[in-house]
């Protein structure tokens, strides 16, 4: 165990972010879908303002808008008119039913009454589906995670007396965890590709929250996998899970239709990128591609060249429990050690870690980092890295004042490489 | 419903009051189809921006965590109020009520931050458990002998105006009048309703001082806790952003007889106006020769700086889509520069908006009272509009269509009042409709089956 907890009650400059956002994240991969938030309208425009800044894209998200009598009376109403009314307006895909900690304190059952809604409508076969999200458990990793797991379930469900009769050689299902970009999604959509692999992604933010695979604007999420290719899951040979927070979603593959899943926790670093390739290789019986034998000396040299600046440092970090894992591991590569680490709430990766990670927020983070080089969080972490004067560097979620978040790369030895170059350019300018 | 929340709406200065004529009061959210913000945000905005005090959020993590340092207020010194503090409540707090953990919150706050004062706002989850925030409050403030204040503004009991105006209410009813200032001067003069967005306030706080104008209470952007306290000794009242708290200018009137009026420092003409409204006001014949005298000068700066871009923005047309005071103060502006307006959102102004925004547009422009991007858009292409004036909300829609765009809420980083910001805005305007990106990005790639021409060339 090294996983300890905060000793504040109150909480000061909080990493973690509700669940809630990490269900709409999940939706945007979803071509044509919608999420609507249980909950009243200031839950969903929080989000929306919260998402829309970071990625610098329209977000899709309608609420259940709630007021005060509502909540009293008639929350169940107010769900079946903003079902119809988002139908009505906007013909999507795929509906997901997100309750929030207002719907969860007040015991309304979203399953039940999602249930009796598609009971009312059998003529209407698009996916409307409840997922069970309140504010007060786990964070932006456990909303994504479980907002996948139940769109899966969602899926299966509705081809089960549809199978195909056999798995098809090339095609592989790839589930990537939410501490990835959408550049990350693309990135390792054509490395799989390059091998020949035919993927499908669940969910797929390559083109969505940036270059979308619909032009103009639309309320619904304008990039994504459709819902004809989510039908193509069950006939993957194997299916890929990017971070432990997806095992279950894996697993939820395995034990519906007998897909054997293989786990990769990191993509980043030059041993876990190492470990990857190998699979792949021996996989699809292909060689590696040039261009990534090309990538890899690259970032051997970039490593070396580095390796004076980074060797010894230490660091202060708080991100969201996979994120953190990933980057620990990474950094360990770079010869930097952590001052302190914070994440938003426990999980079996973080209880596995040999570092110590306390369970806080940013302040935590503040009050155990005197002795840092450097610092990495979400944005909210950069007025604590100027009290401590010493470089930040924004990653996570959510990050201002710079563009492109949803493409930057993290991943592959192209990606590792780019987040070592902008480490390495913050201290090497403002390190002390 | 609560009392005060019903008082909130029976301000009888406000337009949107259901008791008066039969106007339609603030309508409710629509299931499925709605956009804005609640009533916690509303009173967020507004009380925020007293930056020395603390400011505890008392709900899940949803309400403090997911929404903080998202104001684009500035403050000159203090910074406490950039600290996001929650409660954070757990379900075993709901449970058993989160009274305990919101009592040791404070005492935290305290211990760690030393603030003048406490803000603690209530959420959907504490109302609908029935946390009794005023008692709570009381008790705390007089164990630690400052001013803990409750903001009873749960999320579910409306729109982000009301919430405005229930901040509002909270500083009449618990700080104006409670601190007297270190001295006074003839010329003490309360701002209303201005956030200091981007540092806007500077600007006009610069032209203030030339005049001898001291600004006595900024309610509340760039105020630390005190100056508020004593904003009941200031000799005039200007309500900068319109009706979100014209409950606290209307109080000081009642109660202390500070006259008030409603102004805008958006264009030059407003800027002159409101100046000159303030000098009257305070009634003095020498001040009002003074803020002739600086109106002249303003103005010819002004007039040569605005020289060629007028050439670029005469007889372009514009779509501005934003809410109160800004839908016809912003017009006035644009009008200034010679933009036709062609179409206005007024799905947030009040009828008394509205009336000033016909008197400025005329017949021909649109009002478009919806709140779905789509409307704006359509909008939009209809009146072969050249840009989009809007919110935060809806640049991103914008940039999807293509449409030239400038950010005009509170989120922006740009300072448009006054003098200068109006110079700043005319050379955003110029840069937004000029710009090389909307060639570029309209071109199609050389291999669509359409551009066949260009590559064989």
């Amino acid at each position: 165990m090294t996983v300890s907890f905060s000793e504040k009650e109150l909480m000061i400059n909080s990493l973690k972010i509700s669940q809630t956002v990490g269900g709409v994240l999940a939706l945007q991969g979803v071509f044509r879908s919608i999420p609507i938030l249980h909950s009243a309208q200031g839950c969903a425009a929080f989000i929306k303002a919260l998402m829309t800044n970071h990625f610098r894209d329209p977000v899709a998200l309608q609420t259940t808008a709630l007021t005060e009598l509502d909540v009293i009376f008639k929350a169940e109403q107010n769900m079946v008119k903003a079902i119809d009314s988002v139908i009505d307006k906007n013909d999507p895909a795929v509906i997901a039913i997100l309750s929030t900690a207002l719907t969860e304190t007040l015991g309304d059952d979203v399953k039940k009454n999602v249930s009796d809604y598609r009971k009312n409508h059998l003529e209407d076969t698009r996916v409307i589906f409840p997922v069970s999200l309140p504010d007060f458990e786990g964070s932006l990793e456990s909303g994504y995670a479980r907002t996948v797991e139940a769109l899966l379930m969602e899926v299966s469900h509705r081809i089960s007396d549809k199978l195909p009769l056999k798995k098809l050689a090339n095609r592989v299902n790839l589930i990537p965890g939410s501490h990835l970009t959408s550049g990350d999604v693309m990135e390792i959509k054509m490395i799989l590709a390059d091998f020949d692999l035919d993927v499908v992604t669940i969910p797929d933010l390559s083109y969505s929250l940036s270059a979308t695979r619909a032009d103009g604007y639309s309320p619904l999420a304008q990039g994504g996998s459709t819902l004809m290719e989510l039908e193509k899951i069950a006939s993957a040979q194997v299916t890929i899970v990017l971070g432990n927070s997806m095992e279950k979603s894996g697993q939820i593959m395995e034990e519906h239709f007998d897909i054997p899943y293989v786990l990769f926790d990191s993509l980043t670093g030059l041993e876990n990128v190492d470990r990857f390739f190998s699979w792949l290789t021996k996989y699809t019986k292909l060689p590696v591609p040039s261009r990534y034998r090309w990538e890899r000396e690259q970032l051997v040299d970039a490593m070396l060249d580095s390796h004076f600046y980074f060797g010894g440092k230490s660091y202060a970090m708080a991100l969201e429990p996979d994120h953190l894992y990933t980057l620990v591991m990474f950094l360990k590569e770079l010869g930097c050690k952590p001052a302190k680490l914070v994440s938003s709430y426990e999980t079996t990766t973080l209880k596995l870690m040999e570092e110590e990670v306390e369970i806080g927020d940013l302040y935590d983070l503040e009050k155990g980092s005197d002795n840092a080089d450097f610092w990495l969080s979400n944005s909210h972490g950069q007025q604590s890295a100027d009290r401590l004067s010493i470089p930040f560097v924004p990653i996570g979620f959510p990050i201002t004042g710079q563009i492109a978040n949803g493409y930057r790369m993290q991943v592959g030895f192209r990606g590792t490489m780019e987040l070592l170059l902008a480490i390495s350019q913050k201290i090497m300018k403002e390190g002390r | 419903m609560k009392n005060h929340i019903i008082n909130a709406f029976q301000e009888p200065a406000c337009q949107h009051n259901q008791t008066q004529s039969n106007q339609q009061g603030c309508s409710p959210a629509k299931p499925g189809q709605s956009n804005g913000g609640c009533a916690f945000d509303g009173a967020q905005i507004t009380l925020l921006p007293i930056a020395d005090a603390a400011h505890l959020v008392h709900g899940p993590i949803a309400c403090g965590g997911n929404s903080w340092e998202r104001r684009g207020s500035l403050s000159s010194d203090s910074s406490l109020y950039r600290y996001g503090l929650t409660t954070d409540l757990s379900e075993q707090d709901i449970i058993f009520g989160g009274d305990e953990k919101l009592f040791r919150s404070i005492d935290e706050i305290i211990q760690r931050f030393h603030p003048p004062a406490i803000f603690v706002y209530s959420t959907c989850v504490t109302a609908l458990i029935g946390v009794d925030l005023d008692s709570i409050c009381h008790q705390a403030a007089k164990r630690h002998a400052i001013p803990i204040i409750p903001v009873n503004s749960p999320g579910f009991s409306g729109s982000k105006n009301l919430g405005n105006r229930l901040a509002g209410q909270a500083l009449i009813d618990y700080v104006i009048g409670t601190k007297e200032p270190p001295f006074e001067t003839p010329f003490d003069l309360n701002f209303i309703g201005e956030y200091n967005i981007a540092g806007e306030m500077w600007d006009i706080e610069d032209l203030l001082k030339q005049l001898g104008i001291r600004l006595l209470s900024r309610i509340t952007g760039d105020s630390h806790f005190h100056e508020v306290q004593w904003a009941h000794r200031a000799k005039v009242n200007m309500v900068v952003c319109g009706r979100a708290l014209i409950n606290v200018a209307r109080h000081m009137e009642d109660a202390y007889e500070i006259p008030y009026f409603e102004g805008s420092f958006y264009g030059a003409k407003q800027t002159s106006s409101s100046l000159m409204k303030i000098a009257k006001l305070f009634g003095d014949q020498r001040l009002i020769d003074n803020v002739s005298e600086l109106i002249k000068n303003e103005e010819e700066k002004l007039e040569e700086a605005l020289k060629e871009m007028r050439n670029v923005l005469r007889g372009k047309r514009a779509l501005l889509y934003t809410g109160g005071v800004k839908s016809w103060s912003v017009i006035s502006a644009l009008q200034e520069l010679e933009i036709e307006v062609v179409g206005v959102g007024i799905s947030k102004s009040s009828q008394e908006d509205i009336a000033r925004i016909k008197d400025l547009v005329g017949e021909d422009a649109l009002l478009i009272n919806s709140r779905g991007a789509r409307v704006v858009l359509e909008t939009f292409k209809e009146k072969q509009g050249d840009i989009l004036i809007a919110g935060g909300r809806n640049i991103y829609v914008a940039l999807k269509e293509r449409i030239p765009f400038l950010e005009i809420n509170q989120e922006r980083d740009h300072a448009y009042a006054g003098y200068t910001g109006f110079i700043r805005m005319a050379q955003h305007l110029v840069n937004a409709i000029q710009h090389p990106v909307w060639r570029l990005a309209n071109l199609e790639a050389p291999w669509e089956e359409s551009n066949h021409d260009r590559i064989f060339q």
